[in-house]
């Protein structure tokens, strides 16, 4: 039996002229055994063969399906369930097996049930995977002398129609490829249970992508509930290159589980290289967009078959597809762009071209990092900062996407700055230092999210759930007391003290089993299942009269400022905004020019690694090495930068001061990445407020932080004080903590943990009104409980997020040590430096205050009234 | 008259507290209550807390006792929704009526008070739909789209929520609730504690007064050209 399967892959790989690769049979022989794993291996390497095939080598072949004991793999037949279950999605298995007629039988009854569940974190993927999984099991069941059918392959995403979740159900597929979302929406049903009763292995693709945030927190507890299913279930898990494989694999498989890391080791050429500007005294330092390299950018993609270009953030796609069709009008159809925002149709559009090799080059973000296999793309260029090491592996191997191909990535630097982090990632590279990813910490409101769920999937057992949860790595140390909380707030909606009457999420019966009664709260869950929080977006489309085709989303803040008239950018066209109406901004087709819809999120931080090779970068600058074209372009900068101030070295901190018509500016560098900068500027301006009231804006970038004053202030005189180590972890803790209630970051948190608890519903389209009726935004709620409840469980998570995670307060201890063991550099300025102006110029900044309301309105209308007798 | 007649002369006078008061008529005005919303919510089951409802309650009491006003008009979303009008909240209703059983109160009703009005005459609110003539003021709810250019009563109105954006020098900046003031038409921030507000920016004709604790600020000309164009 397995033999012959054996046999047929062989066959199928020979007849496409190729051989398995040796982690492709290791991965398969682990799996035979029923053993657990992690593969390492770049997308485009045959990860997806070596899962899929060593499934269908591990799994019995559908006809043969509850037959013990085949092939001298009995070992694993015992395993299998006795019974078939009948169609109904395996409910009540009957209690003597279905006579099996061999492979003539294919009757209903004989389907085997749901074997494989497939994770893919993008929807977008689904389909793709779904396609390449059905070849494969097409290619091997042709060879298959038992002449045992393919595999069904299905998919199940928020995309799949209800007629299709109907058909599954009735008839699943013997693999489903789904995403963490739908999965959690599958365990809310009430016979989840035996829809996966026979589940034998769940496969999750790019676990890199989930692994460090919620989403990956929401997969460990589906895993969680499905192991609980049955305990013998198999779990791969496949991850592009990470820092801390071994972590990765720890996680994915929960504390108790066992495993083997699967490395493929497949020598793929790959060249990292920088777009240098033709004339660095050119080159503006100041820039913030770059399309000055815009025609560089065209040469290179005109000298290419087919680029992907991309860039950090939504609207960097917009401006740069307007510049490069500014440059070549003539390439109006051939190039376009893709983003998260844009709507399926037009996304789905540009994919296809992509694969057709129809499009010369598409404008994109990360949207367009993962899976979706671009056999035709041949360059790939990142725009601005690449701000990671593994995260430029990922997007070189976008090019070349096949065994055996060259990889190419050419940085793409929108200032000067970004030309050092383009030499740091080269020698990171080089010296093989990529980043790690942890799982989050025991985050109660995906907990919270995950109760109501379970509740509704059949109900639970406190204490067993207990157990189960603890049994992922992110909850392996829940506390007693946050259990306590998390079932008071899914119950009572509070501590058992503040019990809120009327309130009823999850009912304890007089069984001990905790369900969900209420229809409309059922309702409602579902269609807030997930950890991942989009703002407010508004429907863009053509209309109101005639109504035309949906273009996509912009955030509801940004149509608020728009009127009647008003043009803007989406999606490469001008468009005209007409009216917003019921959460639908109609629009219709402009010329000319326009504002760029900004869209929040996306903005990442360097990633430690990469900041550090930036600073050795620096040091050997410092030093007066410049080593490679980077450096080199780079000198007039750097030039400008130790003439004007000074050179940040290992042994110095850089600190400068300025006077402007904004107010009294304080500039320092600990380049100790966005966001430790964040919480080094909170502390830093939370020390000064101290000493005297004050309001300040905060500014702060990967490289350092700006603090700026409205009223006088003598930044160098306090400078000793402000920036002093504190006396011990516990002094710091508070002192940042104190920082928090002053500036607007945990109210910023609160968001993304209101709404996956539950407390904010997310709008959908078409609702009815009364439904919008129970929408509050994040802010109002946060500003409520802090007045009217300020114990709240999730208001202390949004604090202790921003405090362990956001802010990481023990990195930020260790950073305050480093910087007071060097020397400071102290600089006044008298006009912006290299490193201060994109301080200066950053639009996004954090506020923080210890005045009093009125205390600022009276400064602000003081200045007003001075504006008005000048 | 225009609105800022009405204003110049005293027959209307903006509150910093988020109300309008007319002294020759010793009536008091305010919008958009939202009683209840946390209990709505709780009903739904989003856990808010309590408290927000009867703060609301307090300020609105201290406000009519202090000006000594003998009429109050709601403008509007007086409670959130039919479940907002729980026992408790009637309650508390009633008895702030039982202190202030010579205040005249009256309802307009809002959008969000569609299926909760019925229930209002029996906490002593008797709710009349918009526009009202109450007091010589036409009495909405839902703001007119057109300023009235004929000459008539002054509209005075809610449902927007109104703030604006006050900015000062090192990039300070605070949003506050504030009325919008046309040429006929006086819209009102909203009075209750658990509501939102969206940003407005001025209409040809139209001018901001901000509502800051304590004090009224005129929205300068200044901040509406800051404004994104």
């Amino acid at each position: 039996m397995a033999d012959a399967r054996a046999t047929a892959i062989e066959a199928w790989f020979a007849e496409r002229g190729r051989e398995p690769f040796p982690f492709q049979r290791e991965t398969w022989a682990l799996m035979a055994e029923g053993r657990s794993g992690l593969l390492h291996a770049t997308t485009g390497s045959g990860k997806t063969l070596a899962v899929a095939l060593g499934a269908w080598l591990a799994l019995p072949p559908p006809p043969l399906w509850g037959r013990a004991g085949e092939g001298g793999r009995a070992e694993l037949s015992e395993k299998e369930p006795s019974g078939a279950p009948t169609g109904e999605a395996g409910r009540d298995p009957p209690p003597n097996p279905p006579p099996q007629g061999g492979r003539g039988a294919k009757s209903p009854s004989a389907q085997p049930p749901l074997s494989v569940l497939w994770l893919t974190p993008m929807r977008a993927l689904a389909a793709d995977s779904e396609k390449a999984l059905r070849e494969a099991f097409e290619g091997v069941a042709a060879h298959d002398a038992t002449g045992a059918p393919a595999w069904s392959v299905g998919a199940r995403t928020g995309d799949t129609s209800a007629g299709e979740r109907t058909r599954q159900a009735k008839t699943p597929p013997r693999l489903l490829v789904t995403t963490p979302e739908s999965l959690s929406l599958m365990l809310s049903r009430p016979d989840a249970r035996d829809t996966f009763a026979d589940l034998r292995l769940v496969v999750v693709d790019e676990w890199h992508e989930l692994l460090g945030n919620k989403r990956g927190v929401l997969t460990e507890l589906g895993l969680a509930r499905l192991r609980a299913f049955r305990h013998d279930l198999m779990t791969w898990g496949m991850s592009a290159t990470l820092g801390n494989l071994d972590d990765a694999l720890h996680v994915l498989l929960g504390p108790h589980g066992r495993g083997t890391l699967v490395e493929a080791r497949i020598a793929k050429p790959l060249i990292v290289d920088t777009l240098l500007p033709a004339s660095p005294e050119r080159f503006p330092w100041a820039g913030h967009l770059g399309t000055k390299m815009a025609a560089a950018v065209v040469a290179e993609i005109e000298a290419a078959q087919s680029t992907l270009v991309f860039t950090n953030v939504r609207s960097q796609t917009e401006l740069w597809y307007q510049s490069l069709l500014k440059l070549r009008p003539d390439w109006a159809g051939i190039i376009a762009l893709h983003h998260g925002s844009l709507s399926r149709e037009t996304r789905d559009w540009v994919e296809q071209g992509l694969k057709a090799g129809t499009l010369k080059a598409v404008v994109c973000t990360s949207s367009l990092d993962l899976g979706v296999d671009f056999l035709p793309v041949e360059r790939v260029l990142q725009v601005g900062s690449p701000k990671g090491v593994a995260r430029i592996l990922q997007r070189a191997g976008r090019s070349g996407h096949a065994p055996g191909r060259t990889s190419r990535v050419t940085i793409v630097p929108s200032h000067s700055l970004e030309l050092i982090e383009a030499a740091a990632v080269k020698a990171a590279i080089a010296a093989g230092r990529i980043e790690a990813r942890r799982s989050l910490v025991a985050p109660l409101d995906v907990l919270a999210q995950h109760c109501v769920t379970v509740a509704l999937g059949g109900g639970f057992v406190p204490a067993e759930l207990l157990a189960e949860v603890r049994a992922t790595a992110a909850y392996a140390t829940l506390t007693e007391e946050s259990w306590a909380w998390c079932l008071d707030f899914v119950s009572r909606g509070g501590p058992t003290l503040k019990a809120y009457p009327g309130f009823r999420r999850v009912v304890p019966g007089a069984d001990g089993v905790w369900r969900v009664l209420d229809h409309d709260i059922a309702h409602r869950h579902r269609l807030n299942i997930g950890a991942i929080v989009s703002d407010t977006s508004v429907v863009v489309q053509y209309g109101p009269a005639p109504r035309g085709a949906k273009l996509g989303t912009v955030e509801e803040s940004f149509v608020a400022r728009m009127r009647a008239g008003q043009r803007f950018w989406f999606g490469g066209k001008v468009l005209e905004f007409v009216r917003l109406e019921a959460g639908t901004a109609f629009v219709k087709p402009a010329k000319g020019g326009g504002a760029t819809p900004a869209w929040a999120g996306g903005r990442m931080p360097l990633s430690t690694t990469l900041a550090d090779a930036m600073v050795e970068a620096f040091a050997r600058a410092a030093e007066g090495r410049f080593d490679g074209p980077e450096m080199e372009a780079a000198r007039p900068m750097l030039e400008v930068q130790a003439k004007w101030s000074a050179l940040p070295t290992p042994q110095t901190l850089l600190v400068e001061t300025l006077k402007s018509r904004e107010g009294w500016h304080l500039f320092v560098y600990p380049f100790a990445g966005r966001d430790i900068h964040l919480g080094l500027s909170s502390l830093v301006a939370w020390r000064a407020a101290r000493t005297e009231p004050g309001t300040f804006s905060l500014s702060f970038n990967d490289y350092g932080f700006e603090i700026l004053s409205g009223a006088p202030r003598d930044w160098a005189a306090a400078l000793p004080d402000l920036l002093a180590p504190a006396p011990d972890a516990g002094a710091l803790t508070a002192e940042v903590a104190a920082s928090l209630n002053a500036s607007e970051l945990a109210r910023r948190r609160f968001r993304d943990i209101a709404h996956i608890a539950g407390l904010v519903v997310a709008g959908y389209p078409g609702q009815r009104k009364s439904a919008r009726m129970m929408q509050a935004s994040s802010g109002l709620f946060y500003d409520v409980f802090r007045k009217f409840d300020p114990d709240n469980g999730l208001l202390k998570q949004a604090e202790r997020e921003v405090l362990e995670d956001e802010l990481d307060v023990k990195r930020l201890g260790a950073v305050l040590e480093r910087m007071a063991s060097r020397r400071l550099d102290l600089r006044p300025l008298k006009r912006a430096t290299p490193l201060a102006f994109p301080l200066m110029v950053a639009r996004f900044r954090e506020k923080l205050t210890n005045e009093t309301l009125g205390a600022r309105i009276e400064r602000m209308v003081a200045e007003l009234d001075e504006a008005a007798d000048a | 008259m225009t609105a800022d007649e009405a204003l110049r002369r005293g027959a209307l006078a903006l509150l910093p507290e988020r109300a309008v008061y007319c002294p020759p008529e010793r009536t008091l005005f305010v919008a958009d209550l939202h009683l209840g919303k946390a209990a709505a919510f709780r009903a739904a089951g989003a856990p808010a807390p309590f408290g927000a409802s009867e703060e609301t309650l307090r300020r609105l009491g201290a406000l009519c006792d202090d000006l000594g006003a003998e009429r109050l008009v709601v403008l509007g979303d007086f409670a959130h929704a039919r479940a907002s009008l729980t026992d408790g909240l009637s309650e508390s209703l009633r008895a702030w009526r039982r202190t202030r059983a010579a205040l005249d109160c009256v309802v307009v009703i809002g959008n969000h008070d569609r299926r909760a009005a019925p229930l209002y005459a029996g906490c002593g609110f008797p709710a009349v739909e918009e526009p009202s003539l109450l007091s010589g003021f036409a009495c909405r709810h839902h703001p007119l789209d057109q300023d009235p250019r004929q000459p008539g009563p002054i509209a005075l109105a809610g449902h927007i929520h109104p703030v604006a954006r006050l900015s000062g020098r090192g990039r300070d900046s605070v949003r506050l609730p504030c009325f919008v003031i046309g040429r006929r038409q006086i819209v009102l921030p909203a009075f209750g504690e658990f509501t939102g507000g969206a940003l407005v920016w001025p209409e040809e004709g139209e001018r901001i007064v901000l509502a800051a604790p304590g004090r009224l600020v005129d929205w300068p000309r200044s901040a509406a050209m800051r404004a994104p164009s």
